[in-house]
């Protein structure tokens, strides 16, 4: 497989761990937000091996691992309803709820799709007017104007059979928590 | 969705009132809003994020953090069909 080998260099690794030794000058605390780079970061005990005045503390995850089970099953409940067209990121498609999770649905037959901007879905409305169209409008503060941009437009289209399932979470209230 | 992935703005129009623009991340062209952009211009690179442009940036820029992403094969979220 491409990639593991490099990834493997012991001698690239240490050269790397000397030279964040020889910039960190002072103490730094940084916070990692994504819980995949948590994952990589503990599984391949990249924190054992920093300098000791390089100190990681581990962050509220991305919006698709937070999402909580129970918004998984609203958004579950409403792509299943027969009319609906769903929309959401692909990356929410594999989140389980307590009854699976969208891309199993959507192999059962629901009309869920994945779209890469907001605007998409909002395409998306104004190309199926006789089918309600949700989008799973989820995100950190970085999305949420791009979701709410998704709302003027379709409200400016006068798109009566566009909404979304707002599940947006904010940065900083899970920092000072930490 | 997690990415913002830059690339080079190749056209500019309005749609819906909305400042849009085709977006080319090396070879792949999306539609994009360029409404928290004002002042980008055909040629500039931008930063984008769900669709959305959020900044203009350095070219040089740019193309690192492009070969890096081509390199983790962390563009393929922008195949997905568009709508």
């Amino acid at each position: 497989m491409k990639f593991i080998d490099e990834y493997r260099d012991a001698r690239a690794a240490r050269g790397l761990v000397e030279a964040i030794a020889k910039t960190a000058t002072r103490p730094w605390v940084i916070m990692e937000v994504c819980g995949g780079q948590t994952h990589t970061i503990v599984k391949y005990g990249l924190d054992e091996v920093l300098p000791r005045g390089v100190e990681l503390v581990h962050g509220p995850g991305c919006p698709v691992c937070v999402t909580s089970l129970e918004m998984i099953d609203r958004a579950h409940a409403i792509a299943s309803r027969p009319e609906v067209i769903f929309c959401s990121f692909g990356d929410m498609l594999r989140v389980p709820g307590s009854r699976g999770d969208l891309l199993s649905l959507k192999s059962r037959g629901a009309d869920v799709r994945v779209v890469y901007s907001p605007l998409d879905a909002v395409a998306l409305a104004g190309k199926n007017p006789d089918r309600p169209v949700v989008f799973f409008a989820i995100g950190f503060e970085t999305t949420a104007p791009a979701n709410a941009m998704a709302v003027r437009v379709a409200h400016a289209r006068k798109l009566g059979n566009f909404s979304v399932l707002v599940s947006h979470v904010l940065v900083p209230p899970s920092i000072s928590d930490t | 969705m997690c990415l913002a992935i830059p690339g080079r703005l190749v056209e500019t129009s309005r749609e819906d009132g909305m400042a849009m623009g085709k977006v080319d991340f090396g070879g792949t062209r999306k539609s994009v809003c360029l409404e928290h952009v004002p002042d980008a211009q055909v040629g500039d690179y931008v930063l984008v994020h769900v669709g959305f442009a959020l900044s203009r940036i350095d070219e040089a820029e740019a193309h690192r953090v492009f070969e890096f992403l081509e390199s983790m094969k962390a563009l393929e979220e922008l195949e997905v069909p568009s709508a």
